[in-house]
């Protein structure tokens, strides 16, 4: 996969406050990029960085291979659509919203609304096309607003948070929508978003700001598969486990289990938890605070736990050890 | 009470000079508001939305030049296009044409000022999008001034309400000649001079149905802002 963006030791603020520092990151063509962070880390200067609203002060930012100069941001733009955290909407329709940016590119108006039309009917919102678009609910502005940039058919699709505050049917909407246009139509699609589950379920690529640097983030314990059997209790089959869970929704792909749920033990436990599997520890780490082990099992899958020092060295516990791994069914939750 | 009765009777009875003066000043304010409003409306837009050095003495300028004295517009202007001054030999003195020049230079800092405040309040989420969807700098404050359009229209609403009540601009550079430069406010100042309040009433009476009006117009556009 070749890269659309390269951001190399780029340092970018507002009013002599550094946001990004020294920050690298790589965007491949065709990607599905999710960045985390808490508020003010800088994810939504990335994505403004990334459509050239802004340059950064030091370092590079290259596009399809070629360093960005000072005054191209214009023309580049072109090529990327974003989609901010809460869009504008004009004081006029939801057609001429979204046909917009095809009025601001000159597009003669039989075929910028035939666009448009088709643009918000990608979007699942074709029936609000003549209502006046101040006075649509967040989430039907959020996709109005995808709809606007999805128009122009753009390269990069650049979203903030963009299932914020949404209820279910519009989150699951774009959750469908965003991988169809990079698998389908190749397109690159840049998230910044607070959402875990959402980035996971996309399957984004995902990187954590923090301190003004991206950090690769790894999903511990989340695991794909889906639900087998109906009622109450049932089993989550994953490509190399079978975990017995509760109340998960049938339509459930995603599930995560708490590394502090897990209990290691050298011997099989007489406990009312119904998930016990046989494991192998491949690795063990100190946590920052020096206070837990994070040990990881090998059991079919790779599985987390966190275990404190002094239970680490009662077990008398070491690398290539075969353990169980107990955790209850209430610990494997739907993402 | 007497003078109120005809007063009404020259207003409901059309008058022809009570209504020469009305068409008059009516259509000397508008020109002058319309030339005001073309001129100050990209002004104020390009003084909201642009960055550039001076802009807020030219903003605290504009604010004091919203007071200026229509005596002293009639002055500078008088000084310019009297016979000994720059352009006297254009003759436009004593013209329509003097009094919408003076009229002009009055209302244009209120409506670039009161354009520029309307335009300033835009959400920044508006030029923001407008960048990101590739519009250049015209085609964004185009769009900007299209959506704070209530602001702006109350800005030119209150520039025509100050240039139709005026007296000084209008008696110093048009003389107040009769069926040709008198409008509403020279000719009440006329009449009452001479002490025929009936004529004076009854154009009173229309300035002040005109001034609710522009009163009304702006009430309307500051309920759509909100």
């Amino acid at each position: 996969m070749t890269n659309l963006f390269e951001l190399n030791g780029v340092c970018v603020g507002y009013a002599n406050v550094p946001v990004l520092q020294e920050f690298n990151l790589v965007v491949g063509k065709g990607s599905l990029v999710g960045l985390m962070g808490g508020n003010g880390s800088g994810k939504t200067t990335c994505l403004h960085l990334l459509d050239f609203l802004m340059e950064p002060e030091a370092g590079e930012l290259l596009f399809d291979g070629v360093p960005v100069a000072s005054g191209d941001g214009e023309r580049l733009r072109r090529r990327v659509g974003f989609v901010m955290q809460h869009p504008y909407m004009l004081d006029a329709t939801v057609l001429d919203n979204v046909a917009l940016g095809l009025a601001i590119r000159g597009v003669a108006k039989a075929e910028r609304q035939k666009t448009a039309r088709k643009a918000l009917e990608e979007v699942g919102l074709a029936q609000l096309g003549g209502r006046n678009a101040t006075r649509l609910s967040g989430g039907e502005v959020k996709r109005v607003a995808l709809a606007r940039t999805l128009a122009l058919d753009p390269e990069v699709l650049l979203m903030d948070e963009p299932t914020e505050n949404l209820d279910s049917d519009s989150r699951a909407a774009i959750e469908r929508l965003l991988p169809q246009l990079v698998e389908q139509r190749g397109k690159t699609v840049v998230i910044a978003s607070h959402d875990r589950g959402s980035l996971i379920r996309l399957g984004a690529q995902s990187w954590r700001i923090e301190g003004g640097r991206a950090v690769a983030e790894r999903w511990e314990n989340v695991f794909r598969g889906s639900v087998e059997g109906g009622g109450k209790a049932h089993h989550f089959m994953t490509a190399g486990l079978t975990l017995a869970a509760v109340d998960l929704p049938p339509e459930a792909h995603w599930v995560s289990i708490s590394p502090t749920e897990v209990i290691i033990s050298k011997t099989a436990m007489a406990s009312s938890a119904r998930n016990q599997l046989r494991a192998k520890i491949i690795a063990a780490h100190p946590s920052k605070d020096g206070e837990k082990m994070r040990v990881t099992l090998d059991c079919g899958e790779e599985l987390i736990a966190s275990v404190t020092c002094d239970s680490w060295a009662e077990l008398g516990l070491e690398r290539g050890a075969e353990v169980y791994a107990t955790f209850k069914a209430s610990a494997v939750k739907a993402l | 009470m007497g003078a109120l009765a005809e007063a009404a009777r020259l207003v409901s009875g059309f008058d022809p000079e009570v209504w020469s003066a009305v068409v008059t000043s009516l259509r000397l304010s508008l020109s002058s508001t319309l030339l005001a409003t073309l001129v100050g409306v990209p002004l104020g837009t390009l003084i909201a939305l642009g960055t550039f050095p001076g802009r807020e003495a030219l903003r605290v300028a504009l604010h004091t030049l919203m007071a200026l004295p229509t005596v002293v517009v009639g002055l500078l202007v008088y000084g310019m296009i009297g016979r000994s001054g720059a352009l006297g030999e254009w003759g436009l003195l004593f013209t329509p044409t003097a009094i919408v020049i003076g009229q002009f230079i009055l209302v244009l800092p209120i409506i670039v000022h009161l354009s520029a405040t309307a335009i300033e309040a835009a959400d920044p989420r508006l030029v923001l999008t407008c960048r990101s969807l590739c519009a250049g700098r015209l085609r964004t404050a185009a769009i900007v001034a299209g959506q704070m359009r209530a602001g702006v229209l109350a800005a030119v609403v209150a520039g025509f309400g100050r240039v139709v009540s005026e007296v000084g601009v209008s008696m110093l550079l048009g003389g107040n000649i009769r069926g040709f430069t008198r409008t509403m406010t020279t000719a009440i100042a006329l009449e009452t001079g001479k002490g025929e309040f009936e004529f004076a009433v009854a154009l009173g009476i229309i300035l002040l149905a005109i001034a609710m009006g522009v009163n009304l117009a702006l009430h309307f556009l500051g309920g759509r802002r909100r």
